[in-house]
C-alpha cells in the first residue's frame, strides 16, 4: 500500500510542485492548507509522515506541532517540518516537541527533500 | 515622559546592546564625554586668557571658543545617531527582504524542478537548466546574506560550547565528500593533539566549510588539498593548503571584501562573501584569519582561536 504524506503548507505552488514529485515516487500525498485542516487530515488519514510548515493562517505551525503531539491518535505520527524560517529558537522547540527534523525549504531541491521522506519513512 | 521612557533614554549601556555597538560609540555618551571635555577646554582657555587680558575679555574669548565647540560637538554626535538609525534600519529592510524573497524563490525552484522532469524537448531543457542555474544562484546569495545580516547585526548574545576542531572538520569533510571525489582530490588531515575550544562550533563550520569549498573549487581535477590542525602560542589553528590556482597578487589585498570575486574566478560559481563571512565570524570570536597565495601554485588559508 502507497505510504501517505501529510503536506501542511498554505502556498499552492509548494503544495502543487511537492505533489507532483511525491506521485511521481508513488507516495500519496494529502494536503492541508491551513493547521486547522492539517489536524482534522492527520486524525482522519492518519498519514506516514507530516511535512509541516510553520507560517500558516491562522496557526503557528509550532502550534500546530503541539496539538499533534498531544493527540494519542496522531503522535506517533513522524514530523518533519518544512520551513523558511530559520530561527534558532523555533528549530529547537520543534525538536524539543519531538519533531524528526527541521528543513530549510529555500536550501533543499525537491530532489533533496524526498531522499529526507525516503529516509524517514524507512525507519 | 513617564519614568519608564526616562530610564531607558539614561540606560545608555542597554542601548548599546541593543544597536550592537560598544558603549564609547554611544552618542549620548559620547555628548557627555565631548561635555566634560569642552569643560575642561573652557577652564583652561579661560586662565590661559587671564594671562594677556582681562577677566572680561577672557570670558568673551570662552565664550567665542564655546559656541564653536558646541557647533562641532552638535555635528558630530548628529552625524553619529543618525548612522545608528540607518545601520539597524539597514538590517531590519535586509531581514525582511530575505525572509519574504524565500517563498516564491522556493516555488520558482521546485516548480522548474518538476516541470524539468516533464519537459522532453531538449532546446526547452536547456532553457530551464539556466532558469534553475540561475534560481541556484539567487539562493546561494540569500543564504549568503542572512549569514552576512546575522553577523554583522547579531543582537543576540553568542551561546558558546565546548567542542573539538578535529570533528567539525571531520563532519565538514564529510558533507563535501560528494565534490571531493568528484574532482578526484587527494586531501590529507593532520591533527595535532589540542584541547577543545569552547566557542561558536556552529559559526566555525561555517568558516571551514567556506575554506574547504574554496580550495575544492578553485583546484583543478587530481589536486591536492593539506589540512592540518595544531596548537601554536596558546591558539588553536587551522591551515587549509591547495595547489590550486592561486589569488592574483593584485587581487589578494581584496579577497575579503563584500562581494569581491578574483579576477581569475569569473569562471566559477560563487557569492563574493564566504571569506568576507569568515572575516566578520572570527573578528567577532577574538580569532585571527591570514593567507598566503601565489598565482599558478595554490592558496594557504588560515585561522586561529584563543584557547582559554
Amino acid at each position: 500500500m502507497a505510504k501517505k504524506i501529510l503536506f501542511v503548507e498554505d502556498d499552492r505552488a509548494l503544495q502543487k510542485a511537492l505533489g507532483e514529485a511525491l506521485k511521481n515516487e508513488g507516495y500519496e500525498m494529502i494536503s492541508a492548507f491551513t493547521g486547522e485542516d492539517g489536524l482534522k487530515m492527520a486524525e482522519k488519514e492518519k498519514p506516514d509522515l507530516i511535512l509541516l510548515d510553520l507560517i500558516l493562517p491562522k496557526m503557528y505551525g509550532l502550534d500546530v506541532l503541539k496539538k499533534l503531539k498531544e493527540n494519542f491518535q496522531t503522535k506517533e505520527i513522524p514530523v518533519v517540518i518544512l520551513t523558511n524560517v530559520e530561527k534558532i529558537e523555533d528549530v529547537e522547540k520543534a525538536i524539543e516537541m519531538g519533531a524528526k527534523g527541521y528543513l530549510i525549504k529555500t536550501y533543499y531541491t525537491l530532489k533533496d527533500i524526498l531522499e529526507k521522506v525516503k529516509k524517514e519513512l524507512e525507519k | 515622559m513617564n519614568l519608564k521612557e526616562i530610564l531607558w533614554e539614561l540606560n545608555w549601556p542597554a542601548q548599546a546592546k541593543k544597536y550592537g555597538i560598544p558603549l564609547w560609540q554611544h552618542p549620548q555618551f559620547l555628548f557627555l564625554v565631548n561635555g566634560i571635555l569642552i569643560i575642561l577646554l573652557d577652564l583652561s582657555i579661560y586662565l590661559i586668557s587671564l594671562r594677556f587680558f582681562s577677566p572680561e575679555i577672557a570670558a568673551l574669548i570662552v565664550l567665542f571658543f564655546t559656541i564653536g565647540f558646541l557647533i562641532i560637538s552638535y555635528l558630530l554626535t548628529h552625524t553619529s545617531d543618525r548612522l545608528l538609525e540607518i545601520n539597524r534600519l539597514k538590517s531590519e529592510f535586509l531581514d525582511i527582504v530575505l525572509h519574504e524573497i524565500r517563498n516564491p524563490i522556493t516555488a520558482f525552484s521546485w516548480v522548474l524542478e518538476v516541470l524539468m522532469t516533464k519537459e522532453r524537448d531538449n532546446e526547452k531543457q536547456e532553457y530551464l537548466q539556466i532558469l534553475k542555474e540561475n534560481t541556484k544562484k539567487i539562493q546561494n546569495l540569500i543564504k549568503d546574506l542572512v549569514i552576512v545580516s546575522r553577523e554583522e547585526f547579531a543582537k543576540i548574545p553568542s551561546q558558546k560550547s565546548v567542542f573539538s576542531l578535529e570533528e567539525i572538520t571531520k563532519e565538514v569533510l564529510k558533507d563535501f565528500e560528494k565534490q571531493i571525489l568528484s574532482k578526484n582530490l587527494k586531501i590529507s588531515l593532520n591533527v595535532s593533539p589540542i584541547p577543545k575550544i569552547i566557542s561558536e562550533p556552529e559559526k566555525i563550520k561555517i568558516v571551514i566549510s567556506n575554506l574547504l569549498e574554496n580550495a575544492i573549487l578553485y583546484s583543478s581535477e587530481g589536486g591536492k588539498i593539506a589540512i592540518d590542525l595544531f596548537e601554536e602560542k596558546n591558539k588553536a589553528v587551522f591551515q587549509i593548503i591547495d595547489n590550486g590556482r592561486g589569488i592574483p597578487k593584485e587581487d589578494q589585498r581584496f579577497i575579503f571584501q563584500k562581494f569581491f570575486r578574483a579576477k581569475n574566478s569569473k569562471d566559477v560559481e560563487g557569492t563574493g562573501l564566504g571569506l568576507y563571512i569568515c572575516k566578520t565570524i572570527l573578528q567577532k570570536l577574538k580569532g585571527q584569519i591570514g593567507f598566503q597565495s601565489e598565482e599558478g601554485k595554490g592558496s594557504k588559508f588560515y585561522f586561529s582561536l584563543p584557547l582559554k
